[in-house]
Order: C-alpha cells, then sequence, then structure tokens
C-alpha cells in the first residue's frame, strides 16, 4: 500500500468501523430506516388524509367545469416616491459591524427591497480577512449567517411587560427614568445596572457618564462566556488593564492547550483565516506550519490539528509544567521554575520533548494558545511562556489596552448589597442572566429582593419572568451602534431598517434617558462619541460618510506593550493549584464548553443552528454527556444508538450537590474518565428553543469551567438523541471493499513531497479515463454560447476546519427548509451541504483524528440521477451545470435513490409553509431570487445558479463576449468559508482560480471509478506530521 | 365513443392551456389609466415611466411621484384622478391589478431581453393602442421557448425596443435580426437553470 498514512482505517461512526451489517445495509439505500415510507404526522390518520384527497379532487373539478382556474386576482402596489438610488429587486449591501458570538466582526449586509435578508462578513475588515484593499462580501462564521434569521425571531420582544401584562412603551420608560433620576441627589445609592460584556466604546463612554453623575451606582459587567479569565491572567502579570489579540499567520508551529481558537474561542474567523493561510501547501511552495493539540473534549481545533492528543483535564497542569520544564531543560531561559507534580504518561512524555524541541526550533516563529476557560494564573504562565519563545516580539502575540469596561464591579458586590436590600432599582442589559449564570448563583433569588428591576432585552427570555418591567431590545440590524474588535479596530454600526416592532429601544437611548434632560437619539449619541475621539480630520462629516461605506473608523491607535511583569502570580498560582485526588469509583471528569451551534444559548431559538449538526458528535437538537466509548463501556453506559433506533441511555449526573439528568453519547477522542457538556441547552424560552436538551448551568458553578469529579447513576430510562453521523454514507461500487476507492484521501507532507501523485494510487477507474471530460456539449449549436464557461468547484480538505458556516449560509442563500428531530432522525434533513466527519485512527488512541469532508451536489457530467428521471426534471445545462427544474419534478425520488454521493433532498411534507405558518415572520428572509420549495419535489446543491445566471446577465451587457469573469461569480458557501476551503469558477478557463486548483496533484473526485465525472473535486488532506512523533 | 374521447382531449388541450385561460386577460384598474393616450396618442416612452426596464429584472411600475409629475400641473383636478391625488398625499400606494405574471418558479428579467434587443411588443402586443391593459401572450413555458430556439422574429437594434411602429419584416431589419443572432452572440439559453431555479 503506498498510501503510508491512509493504512489508518477511515470511519463515521463504530458501527462503521465494525462493519456491522446494518451499517452496510444502509450504505446501499438512499433512505434507511422508513423515510421513505408515508407517515402522517400526530392527528393526522389515513382515513383523513384519503377524505381530503377526494375533497381536493372534488374541487378541482367544481373549478374546472365553472372555468375559474386563472390565479386569484393579485395586486403590485407601487411605490409611493421612489428613493434615490434605490431599484425593485436589485439589492443594496451596507456596512456594519456586531459582536457576534466569539468576537467581533465587521459585516456586510444585503438588503432586498429594505428588508435585509443576509449577513455576511466584510472583506476590509481585519477580523474577516482584512484584505483591506477589496470592497465586498468576506467570510464570517455560522453565527453571523444565522443572524438574519434571529431578526425575525416571532418569539423576539414586541412590547413593554409590567409583570408579563403589557404596558405601553412611554410608561414603561418613564417607570425606568423616575425611578433612576430620583436617587440622583443620593448620588445614585440603591441603584445598580448589570450589563452583559459589550463591545461599544461609545456605550462604555455613556457608562463613565453615568458613573459621574451617579458615583454610587453599582455597573456591573457580566459574561456568560468565558475570555474573563484571559483579560484577568494577563492584567494581573503584566499590572496593567490589557487583553491579547494573535497574528497567527506569523506563527510556524502552534500549541492549542484546551483551546478551541478556530471554534468557538476568540476571534476565529480571523484565527482561522491566519492559520490556514500559512499552511496552504498550494500556494506556499509545500511549506506548512504545524498545529499541536492537547485537549480533553474534541474540539475544531482538535481535529485540524497534527498531533492530537486527547489528555484529562486534570493532568493539563501538570503537562504545562512538564513541557515549561523541557523546554528550560532544552536551553529555553524562563522567568520562573515549575516542578512537574508527577510524571506524564511514557508516550506522551515522548511527545511532549518532540514538541519543546519543535518550539524552540521556531523559536520567534512558534506560540501557545490556551483555553479561555483555564484559570487567571494558567493564562499568565502561558503568557510568559510565548514570551519567552519571543512569540510576542515577533508579534504572533499583540497585546493592547483592553476594550472593556474597566470600572465595573462584580457579581458578588451586587449579590452582598442585594442580599442586604441595599438595592431600590437595578437596570439588567442583554445576558439573560436568570438561565446563564451557573446554579450557584441564584440570580433569581436576589431579584426578588429588589422592588424595581428593568430588563432590556432581545426577547422575553427566563430573566423576564423574574423583573418588574421588560423593555424589548432593538436587532444591531435595527440600531445605530459601535463596535471594538480584539486587535483595536472601531466600527461603526449602521441601522438597515426601523425596528420590526415600535416598542424596541436600543441600549445607548435607554442609558441615554437617565442622562440627559432632553435624550438623544442613537445616531447622536455615537456620532458625537466618534467625533470626540483623538486623531480625528477637521472635516469630520466627509470621514464618518467614508467609514460607513467601508465599515471600519480608520482612527489609528498605539499598540503599547507594558514593561511590568509579576511572576510571582505564576508561582503562587501553580502552588495553589491542588492536585486532583483519584476519582472516586462511577466519577467523571466533567468539562463545560460553549455550544459550537447554539453557544451560550443565545442561539437556541435559532431553527437553522438547532438544526445544523455539531461537527464532532452530530447531533442536531440537543446536547449530551460527551464520553469516550472506552469509558462508556467501564461505566456500563450505553450512548450509541442500535441502528433504526435513536434510544441512549439516561444518566443523572451528580456534582456540587445539584443533580442534572442527561442523555449519554459516545465520541471517540474525548479523554479517559472526562465527560463534556457543552451549554446552551435546556432552555424554558422559545417556541423552538423551548425543552430542547439539557441545561448544564443547573450543575456549573461560577467557580470552574472543570469539574474534578461528578457522579454518573444510570436511570435505567432511555432517551432518544438523534444524530447524522451516518447519513448519507457513501459506498461506490457494492461488493469487495478492495474496489472502492476511500472518499478521504489523506498523506503526510513528507511522503506528499515524495509521491505528489499519491492520490491516485488507490484509483480502480484509469484517472485519465476519470478526467478526459469536459462536456461534448452542446449538440445544438445555438447554444455553444452557453457551452464556453464550464462550471467547477473544488474543495480543499487540507483548509476545511468543519466549522459549518457554508452549510449556514447555504440556508441563508436558498431558502432551505428546517424539518426538526424527528424527521432528521428519519434521514430527511434538508441541507444541501453536509459535513462528513471521519475518524482516523484506534477507537481508544488518545492520538485518534477527525477529518471533515463537504458534500454538496457533485454536478456530475455523466450525472446517474438524470438518466433515472421519467419527467426529465434534473438535466444538464450546456455550462455543466445539473440543473433542478422544480415545477417539473414528479416526486418519483429516483434521481435519489440513483445518486451515489447522496446528495438529493426530498421534501417529504410541506416544510417551507409548516415552518412559515409557525414562525410568521421567517418569511421576510427569504432570497426572493429562490424558489421557495413546496410538497413533493426533489431540491439539491444548485452551485447558486441564482448567483450565475446574474453575473450572466451582467457580463452580456458589460462584456462584447458575455463572459464571466474569474472571481465575479462567488457562491454563497465560497464567500463565507474562513479559510478559503472551497474555490468556484470555470474550469474550461485554464487561467481561472478553480482550474489552478483542480491542475494540483492532489486532486481527486470522490467515487471516481462510477466514471460519474463529478464537477466538483477535492484536494487531498495533508497533515504536516513531526517525524520525531510519527 | 372515440369521437367523444378525442373531443375531450381536443377540448382540454385548447381550453385549458394559457392560450384560451391567459390571453385576452383584461382585469379592471382602480384607475382608467389609458395607454392608448398616454403611450399612442401623447407619444411618452415607455421607459418614461417603466424607467427601472433597462436596469432590472422588473419593469416597476412609476412611483405615484411620477404620475404627478405631470398631473399636479395637467387635469389636476380630475375626478378620475382622485385617487392619484390621494395616494400622494396619503403616502398610500395604488393597488393596480397584475395583468402579466408569471409563476413563482419561473424567473424572468427585463434587463436581460432589452439589452438583447427585444422589443417591449414581443411580449406586451400594441399596448399603445390599448385603452385597458390586456395580456396578449400566453406566457407558457411553450411559447417562451419558440422565442428562445429562434429569437430572430423578435430582434431590434436596442434604440428600437420601445418602438411600437417598428417594422421587424424590412429587408435591413432582417438582415440585422440574423447578423445580431449570429454575431452579435444573442442566443437565448434553453437550459432549464437559465429560468428555473
Amino acid at each position: 500500500m503506498a498510501q503510508q498514512d491512509n493504512n489508518a482505517k477511515l470511519w463515521r461512526s463504530l458501527n462503521d468501523l465494525s462493519n456491522s451489517p446494518e451499517f452496510l445495509a444502509k450504505l446501499d439505500k438512499e433512505f434507511p430506516q422508513g423515510a421513505s415510507q408515508l407517515e402522517m404526522r400526530e392527528g393526522m390518520h389515513r382515513r383523513k388524509f384519503l377524505g381530503l384527497i377526494g375533497a381536493s379532487m372534488a374541487l378541482a373539478g367544481v373549478a374546472s367545469t365553472t372555468g375559474c382556474i386563472r390565479r386569484p386576482k393579485e395586486q403590485i402596489y407601487a411605490e409611493n416616491s421612489r428613493a434615490e438610488n434605490t431599484l425593485p429587486g436589485v439589492p443594496k449591501h451596507f456596512a456594519t459591524s456586531a459582536y457576534v458570538a466569539s468576537g467581533v466582526l465587521g459585516l456586510m449586509v444585503t438588503s432586498t427591497d429594505g428588508r435585509p435578508t443576509k449577513i455576511d462578513g466584510n472583506i476590509s475588515h481585519p477580523m474577516n480577512g482584512g484584505r483591506s484593499t477589496q470592497k465586498g462580501v468576506g467570510p464570517s462564521n455560522s453565527f453571523a449567517q444565522a443572524e438574519i434569521l434571529n431578526l425575525y425571531d416571532p418569539d423576539r420582544g414586541q412590547q413593554c411587560l409590567r409583570k408579563d401584562a403589557p404596558v405601553s412603551k412611554s410608561d414603561a420608560l418613564s417607570a425606568f427614568s423616575t425611578a433612576f433620576t430620583a436617587t440622583q441627589k443620593n448620588g445614585g445609592e440603591g441603584t445598580a445596572i448589570l450589563f452583559e460584556t459589550s463591545f461599544s466604546p461609545a456605550f462604555y463612554h455613556l457608562l463613565t457618564q453615568v458613573q459621574e453623575k451617579y458615583p454610587k451606582m453599582l455597573l456591573v459587567e457580566f459574561d456568560s462566556t468565558y475570555s474573563q479569565n484571559r483579560r484577568l491572567g494577563l492584567s494581573t502579570l503584566v499590572q496593567s488593564p490589557v487583553d491579547v489579540s494573535y497574528q497567527l499567520s506569523k506563527a510556524n508551529v502552534v500549541l492549542s492547550v484546551d483551546s478551541d481558537f478556530l471554534g468557538t474561542e476568540g476571534d476565529s474567523v480571523c484565527n482561522a483565516n491566519q492559520f490556514i493561510s500559512s499552511r496552504n501547501s498550494n500556494t506556499n511552495g509545500l511549506r506548512m506550519n504545524r498545529l499541536y493539540c492537547v485537549e480533553s473534549g474534541f474540539s475544531l481545533t482538535g481535529a485540524a490539528a497534527d498531533h492530537r492528543y486527547a489528555l484529562p483535564n486534570s493532568q493539563t497542569v501538570n503537562f504545562l509544567a512538564s513541557l515549561a520544564s523541557e523546554l528550560a531543560r532544552q536551553g529555553l531561559v524562563l522567568p520562573f521554575t515549575l516542578k512537574p507534580t508527577s510524571e506524564l504518561p511514557v508516550r506522551l512524555q515522548k511527545w511532549t520533548s518532540a514538541l519543546a524541541k519543535d518550539l524552540l526550533q521556531n523559536k520567534g516563529k512558534s506560540a501557545i494558545l490556551i483555553s479561555d476557560r483555564h484559570p487567571a494564573w494558567l493564562h499568565a504562565l502561558v503568557f510568559s511562556l510565548n514570551e519567552s519563545l519571543g512569540a510576542l516580539e515577533a508579534g504572533i502575540l499583540q497585546v493592547q489596552t483592553q476594550n472593556h469596561f474597566v470600572n465595573s464591579h462584580d457579581l458578588s458586590s451586587f449579590a452582598q448589597k442585594a442580599n442586604k436590600k441595599g438595592l431600590q432599582s437595578v437596570l439588567i442589559i442583554g445576558g439573560n442572566p436568570a438561565y446563564n449564570l451557573p446554579s450557584d448563583f441564584d440570580f433569581p433569588a436576589f431579584l426578588n429582593k429588589i422592588p424595581n428591576s428593568f430588563y432590556l432585552a432581545f426577547q422575553p427570555d427566563e430573566t423576564a419572568d423574574y423583573v418588574t418591567h421588560y423593555i424589548p431590545q432593538t436587532h444591531f440590524l435595527e440600531t445605530w451602534g459601535d463596535t471594538q474588535a480584539s486587535d483595536g479596530t472601531h466600527s461603526i454600526c449602521q441601522p438597515l431598517i426601523e425596528p420590526l416592532f415600535a416598542d424596541c429601544v436600543n441600549k445607548y437611548e435607554l442609558i441615554d434617558q437617565i442622562l440627559c434632560e432632553t435624550p438623544r437619539t442613537s445616531y447622536d449619541i455615537v456620532s458625537s462619541y466618534v467625533e470626540s475621539l483623538p486623531g480625528n480630520a477637521k472635516d469630520f462629516k466627509t470621514s464618518w460618510r467614508e467609514w460607513l461605506s467601508s465599515g471600519v473608523v480608520s482612527l489609528t491607535k498605539s499598540l503599547q506593550t507594558p514593561k511590568a511583569r509579576n511572576h510571582s502570580f505564576i508561582k503562587n498560582g501553580y502552588e495553589g493549584n491542588k492536585t486532583i485526588p483519584n476519582l472516586p469509583a462511577n466519577s467523571l471528569h466533567l468539562e463545560f464548553s460553549l455550544d459550537r451551534s447554539l453557544y451560550d444559548g443565545r442561539y437556541a431559538n435559532n431553527a437553522w443552528l438547532q438544526e445544523t449538526p455539531d461537527s464532532i458528535h452530530k447531533l442536531v437538537w440537543d446536547n449530551a454527556l460527551l464520553i469516550n466509548p472506552k469509558t462508556a463501556q467501564a461505566l456500563g453506559l450505553s450512548g450509541l444508538p442500535k441502528p433504526g433506533s435513536s434510544d441512549v441511555d439516561l444518566v443523572s449526573v451528580e456534582c456540587n450537590g445539584k443533580k442534572l439528568e442527561i442523555a449519554v453519547w459516545e465520541v471517540p477522542g474525548i479523554a479517559d474518565s472526562t465527560a463534556v457538556i457543552q451549554l446552551g441547552y435546556g432552555r424554558s424560552f422559545g417556541r423552538v428553543g423551548e425543552n430542547v436538551g439539557f441545561n448544564a448551568n443547573q450543575i456549573r458553578t461560577s467557580q470552574t469551567w472543570f469539574e474534578p469529579s461528578a457522579k454518573i447513576t444510570k436511570t435505567g430510562r432511555k432517551y432518544s438523541l438523534v444524530s447524522t453521523q451516518e447519513h448519507g454514507s457513501m459506498s461506490g461500487t457494492p461488493g469487495d471493499a478492495k474496489d472502492r476507492t476511500p472518499p478521504i484521501r489523506e498523506t503526510t507532507l513528507t511522503h506528499f513531497k515524495s509521491q505528489p501523485h499519491f492520490v491516485h494510487d488507490d484509483e480502480v477507474l484509469p484517472v485519465a479515463e476519470q478526467k478526459n471530460n469536459l462536456f461534448a456539449f452542446p449538440t445544438d449549436p445555438s447554444q455553444s454560447k452557453w457551452a464556453r464557461q464550464q462550471w467547477g468547484m473544488s474543495i480543499d480538505l487540507t483548509s476545511c476546519i468543519g466549522c459549518n458556516a457554508c452549510s449556514v449560509a447555504c440556508q441563508a442563500e436558498n431558502n432551505i427548509s428546517v424539518v426538526g428531530k424527528e424527521e432528521v432522525f428519519r434521514n430527511r434533513e434538508m441541507s444541501w451541504i453536509r459535513i462528513d466527519r471521519y475518524f482516523t485512527g484506534e477507537v481508544d488512541d488518545p492520538e485518534i483524528r477527525s477529518i471533515f469532508q463537504p458534500i454538496n451536489c457533485q454536478h456530475c457530467e455523466n450525472a446517474p440521477c438524470e438518466a433515472v428521471c421519467p419527467v426529465t426534471a434534473t438535466a444538464h445545462s450546456p455550462d455543466g451545470l445539473n440543473d433542478m427544474a422544480y415545477n417539473r419534478c414528479v416526486g418519483t425520488r429516483y434521481c435519489a435513490n440513483n445518486c451515489p454521493y447522496k446528495v438529493r433532498r426530498y421534501n417529504f411534507f410541506n416544510y417551507s409553509k409548516a415552518d412559515d405558518e409557525r414562525n410568521p415572520l421567517y418569511a421576510m428572509q427569504k432570497n426572493p431570487n429562490v424558489t421557495v420549495r413546496f410538497r413533493g419535489v426533489m431540491e439539491k446543491c444548485s452551485y447558486c445558479v441564482q448567483r450565475i445566471n446574474k453575473a450572466k446577465t451582467l457580463a452580456s451587457i458589460s462584456n462584447t463576449q458575455n463572459l464571466i469573469e474569474d472571481g465575479q461569480l462567488v457562491t454563497a458557501c465560497q464567500s463565507v468559508c474562513p479559510t478559503g476551503a472551497i474555490v468556484f469558477g470555470d474550469v474550461a478557463d485554464p487561467k481561472s482560480s478553480v482550474s489552478k486548483r483542480k491542475s494540483l496533484p492532489q486532486d481527486y473526485s470522490i467515487l471516481g471509478e462510477l466514471n460519474t465525472k463529478p464537477r466538483t473535486t477535492y484536494l487531498a488532506r495533508i497533515r504536516n506530521v513531526n517525524p520525531e512523533i510519527g | 365513443m372515440v369521437v367523444f374521447g378525442t373531443g375531450l382531449i381536443g377540448f382540454v388541450w385548447y381550453y385549458f392551456s394559457p392560450k384560451y385561460l391567459a390571453v385576452g386577460y383584461t382585469p379592471a384598474q382602480p384607475i382608467n389609466f389609458s395607454h392608448q393616450l398616454h403611450a399612442g396618442e401623447l407619444g411618452l416612452d415607455c421607459k418614461y415611466c417603466h424607467s427601472t426596464v433597462e436596469k432590472t429584472s422588473f419593469a416597476a411600475l412609476p412611483s405615484t411621484a411620477t404620475c404627478m409629475g405631470c398631473h399636479n400641473k395637467v387635469l389636476s383636478n380630475s375626478p378620475r384622478l382622485a385617487l392619484v391625488r390621494e395616494s400622494f398625499a396619503n403616502k398610500t400606494p395604488i393597488p393596480w391589478v397584475h395583468v402579466y405574471s408569471l409563476p413563482r418558479y419561473a424567473h424572468f428579467d427585463h434587463n436581460a431581453h432589452l439589452s438583447a434587443g427585444v422589443g417591449c411588443i414581443s411580449c406586451h402586443g400594441r399596448i399603445d393602442k390599448m385603452e385597458v391593459v390586456s395580456q396578449t401572450t400566453p406566457l407558457s413555458m411553450g411559447w417562451c421557448l419558440e422565442c428562445h430556439r429562434n429569437p430572430v422574429p423578435n430582434l431590434r437594434p436596442k434604440g428600437e425596443t420601445t418602438n411600437m411602429l417598428y417594422d421587424p419584416l424590412t429587408p435591413e431589419a432582417r438582415a440585422f435580426a440574423s447578423a445580431a443572432h449570429s454575431t452579435g452572440l444573442i442566443q437565448p439559453p434553453q437550459s432549464c437553470g437559465a429560468c428555473h431555479y
């Protein structure tokens, strides 16, 4: 076998690995487990269904006899007067910015006829790639893509409430301002403002003014995500309020310690972009950076790593101490010495010394990143290591003044004062503290002791149940504002639409109620703040307009690195670190992490994200207690349903005297004796998010994200968990396994250098035959014009980090329906791009890895689906697209049956209609250029044909050749990808970027032996393995 | 029986087709706007009111402000224009009735057709002779494809697209159209994905 590294088998699930007969049966079928049976929804009986059919037939008869077949009279409402520079149907793009889950992003929002329909990244913002010469749509993440659905969330706050009863906006606001302004003569004694961490300098400026006016008011910043440890650690070390950001493109060797810098932690879009840019073997002339990852859970960063080691978090401190002493032994000068408490396992020892050698050899080009969940002193330790490794000097780490509100109190001072009944009025701004704060902080109890509580939030959520007044907050697309990214970039947020509901208030104007006699608008507040900034040119109006248009305020800030170092903080922290006692029986180390789909729960009412399968464990509409198969076996738990069922064990987790019942899910690659629970589920609010999954905050404490021990008891009951990990398993040729080529091809950099064409080693059909394509179309000479450009796609598996952004972007662009957990269980999910996740390695190996492969319609030139369609609803276009005419489809599902890639999706029910009826505002998000599909039709990836057609029209007007230039046409998945893994374009033009990609030696087709000649091809994954580890 | 069967098929074939059901649809409009007067007798160019037709896929209806551009002076008190004045004053839209409507799964682009040199008359007929707008073409897929297979009879110079009196049958016009088709790359697409997506 020439593919030395591919000896490690690739598998999708434990059933796949063990070749279970049920899994093999699944491979041959498009829709296993009852997907194709007619199953009635609840309340619908077969006889009633037939009755309905009969009735509608009879109606049709009446209709035809009376001759009124013509569709009902339709009205066109012309505008009263058209605003300047607006054209009906021509979307406009506005630059704005917002804090979206893990960090601040620059955004470019599409507005169609006045309603925002899509949110993308702003390419000129440094957090989205920062190609400052370019203007337009750039990368973002799945959260930013899904924010558009939040704007139209039917459960968002629509009116002010007083003790759950509607009150008028003016009553609510005057109650608020009297409660606060009355205390002004006492300096604000007895009042407090609790606010969710914000990234708006103008808002902090307002708070500073509040503090001057009400010196005794408590201003409490709280954060349900975990970035505070990092800021605290660094600030204590350098003795001034600072924070850190990364320039990973400058690093050759990166070590991540539990840090998911490519996923949920920090500026993942920017980090992923920079990290992959120095990993791209095709552009860098076979030079790649190397990523090591030591983690107890399984993160996206771990999946992208060249070397990953699953280490229980009880060992993390010891690992870092061992690494520090190993670095010191190999000659690195450190300002402190740490003595490891115990020896690492032999294998990890070898691993650590090879890692230390690599870090040292790349001194000045290496960096260590640690999870924000770890305690502050560990951040100080890692910062110190980085400084000694030269990362600070080289600019891989950049230290700057915190963009946070510095003079805030902490929650405990609020708790103390509330307990002593010392608070009369409190304002809470966002953050849903009643749900998000850990169980040891009984927030509702504090609120009960405060007579006047006001809550400004987007949704009347859990917290709204405990306050006296709820005031609905605007979405960020409805208000002026500003943001400051972690690297200091300042942006202005501009509104695209009036608040959908008149009662909505933004936080600037609400705070201004207690500051000014005549309250200002958010525009006045923000623009006067920006105008007051130092360094402003005289002509503020012009620069303001320029900044609005580009999305970035071009006032630069100088970076200053403080000189002081308080190394005793590290030493004290290390000495104070309790060694973790041995685990009692039936107990596990417990770890909490933010969810890759719902973050801290703020996206729980977002149906797109609920239905996006998690990158690693592929669960939808649920979280679970994630443990590895070995641990599950040791505890006698079953966390993997038998094929055809979805039942897993429900256990009770006990820690800190609190109990939580939660289902178990087995994930290979989680560290031994470790359990991971993702936050954000188990909400008790919202018609989408209510009672979905389990609320981990019930057993979490504010002390730590890593519980040393939690007792697990079987309840004996079962719970249904739905995972898509076996959906769409592809077999290719039936029969012998050796006749099949692996869908994923992977090798090491060294092997790739010696054997660039390694991907073809296993081909069954000669490669020349697979590639002798380019469509001999069309036979009709009048169509030759349309055959000059041939569309194709290339997906780089080395760059793909499995972040799901493409999948959600596709959903936003193509009006893809959500179907719900039960339907997903029947393999009826509708997403046009699925991300297949394969594990490689042995199940119990701590170095097990995983690989992602996005699969959309492959647009085969020799398409098996077209041959079987009885009504030619799917047919080829001269430019090489596999077209799907919805109105022609009669729903035989033959095409899906014959698709070896299993990418076709069938509307078993009228999902879009059902969804719109449940959530009436969703209709406003729909892309008007894409048909909303109805019951009984097949759909699949169209290569964004609406964008191709638009580009064609533009080309036919703007140039004589009527050709679309390379780069003019970008698919939704391509534009959102933070790492540039997806490239789309004209494969007939050898100079196009997609052709250049496809001419690389590592380019291959999946299931090429079937001679389908797919237009989507893949670049094999290449790992930069350290030869000393192997 | 055979005769009846054939008769039934023939009946359905013709009377259920858009050729019978759609052509001639002439709904009453909220305002008795006469294209015959404005486009015919007064000779206003189509693009004066339908100004977006060369820029977007829609030939958007004129805004009330466009109507009032003339009618604040001309016939400013006419009772027939009461609704226009009301709309302008109250900023309410005029509820025109849609005549040429396509199903949602078919996408049509006015801009692309005009820049290819297809005249308004090809689909909308002699609009300059209509007192009330009436649908003159079936808008069925077969009808669209007729032109997409052989566009030559409907091609004209770009400056003539709104000209209702242009004669496509003169030798010059014919020569122009066939040259536009063969060398000018006016070759309409025939694949499903060109309209259905």
